[in-house]
């Protein structure tokens, strides 16, 4: 399964919890195999299940029982293994971001989505893409800036 | 820190973060596997179950059925085949001439005495008896001599109603009949009509 990594690696910075984030990942895998009919041959694969990955996403967030989209202001030492202080720093300005901006990021950034087919799996359009990734740096270089100098004690960072 | 301040260099620093993240997803791709791996479904599983037990009941009610049922063709060629060797061929086989030994064979097998008792052949009297084997079965085999000819009674419990077979194995001419739940068989060398006289009088008897 060549992008169950790509898919679990967004899921974790957009879901609640790790839990969440794999069942996210399971359940679009799933849907994916069950309508793969309905996949355009020619078209971008990984794109589409990107799609299905936010369209899961944000039902499971209107189910009012589920508690989803917080934002992630703590370091979680699982999801972020950074060997430098800049790098923590990174992890922690990062997590402190809006989903909105953490997800053009994810996608723009990392996973190297282009702008229409981000437009494409978020159903935004392309303009309001571009305005949030830009948004999306300046939000990043922000908490970079602002971010607190860490330090290392016998407990580990803080 | 002024690396942050050049968009190429940020993107950099946050794609290394992010993707040097170590996770393992081989028990996700495990339970995706699991969840779309064909299965059966239960209902299906249960209603073919039933259908293979239903099925299996069956045959092995036919099974039984057929086991347990004589069939007169078969009786009455191993019948045919007794004769020939121990009447006929004369070949030497442990034989009661009492008749109270052969009354205790009799019940041994449900077979009342009463019925070879009033087996009366004009001219023909119950020589000896001894039990034997015939399609996979335990027959009273008695012998009924008058002097110089002979014949055979075969008789068995048989609750099977079974109609009337007669037939000529190797010039054996053999005539079986079920009756108050006793087959009866009789083999003689003498003709066909013989056969069938001698078993309507064994039929008339039990």
């Amino acid at each position: 399964m060549p992008h169950t990594r790509s898919l679990l690696r967004v899921a974790r910075r957009i879901a609640s919890d790790r839990a969440t984030a794999e069942d996210l990942v399971q359940q679009t895998l799933l849907l994916a195999w069950r309508s793969f009919h309905q996949f355009r041959a020619g078209t971008n694969a990984r794109a589409w299940l990107f799609r299905i990955l936010f369209n899961e996403f944000h039902a499971l967030a209107r189910k009012p029982a589920v508690a989803m989209l917080p934002l992630i202001t703590e370091l979680e030492p699982e999801l972020y293994a950074p060997d430098t202080h800049g790098a923590i720093e990174m992890a922690l300005a990062f997590a402190r971001l809006t989903l909105e901006h953490r997800t053009v990021l994810l996608l723009g950034v990392v996973e190297g989505f282009t702008c229409q087919e981000m437009a494409e799996i978020l159903a935004i359009p392309i303009g309001t893409v571009m305005s949030r990734i830009s948004r999306a740096r300046q939000a990043l270089r922000g908490e970079l800036m602002g971010a607190p100098k860490f330090k290392c004690s016998a407990e580990g960072a803080v | 820190m002024n690396w942050y301040r050049d968009d190429a260099e940020l993107d950099r620093q946050l794609r290394q973060e992010i993707l040097a993240e170590p996770f393992d997803v081989s028990a996700l791709e495990h339970r995706i596997r699991k969840a779309i791996a064909p299965r059966f479904p239960r209902r299906l599983l249960v209603a073919a179950s039933a259908a293979f037990l239903l099925l299996l009941c069956v045959f092995a009610s036919v099974g039984l059925r057929t086991w347990f049922t004589l069939q007169p063709s078969q009786v009455c060629s191993d019948a045919a085949r007794d004769h020939l060797r121990e009447i006929v061929r004369r070949e030497p086989r442990r034989w009661i001439f009492e008749t109270a030994g052969i009354d205790a064979l009799g019940r041994q097998l449900g077979v009342s005495p009463a019925a070879h008792s009033r087996f009366v052949v004009p001219g023909y009297r119950l020589d000896r008896g001894k039990l034997c084997v015939l399609s996979g079965r335990l027959f009273l085999h008695l012998v009924y001599s008058n002097g110089t000819r002979e014949f055979s009674l075969f008789l068995a419990h048989d609750s099977a109603p079974g109609g009337y077979f007669d037939a000529d194995f190797s010039g054996q001419y053999t005539a079986s009949v079920e009756s108050n739940q006793t087959r009866a068989v009789i083999v003689t060398s003498e003709s066909k009509a013989a056969a069938r006289n001698l078993v309507r009088v064994a039929a008339n008897a039990l």
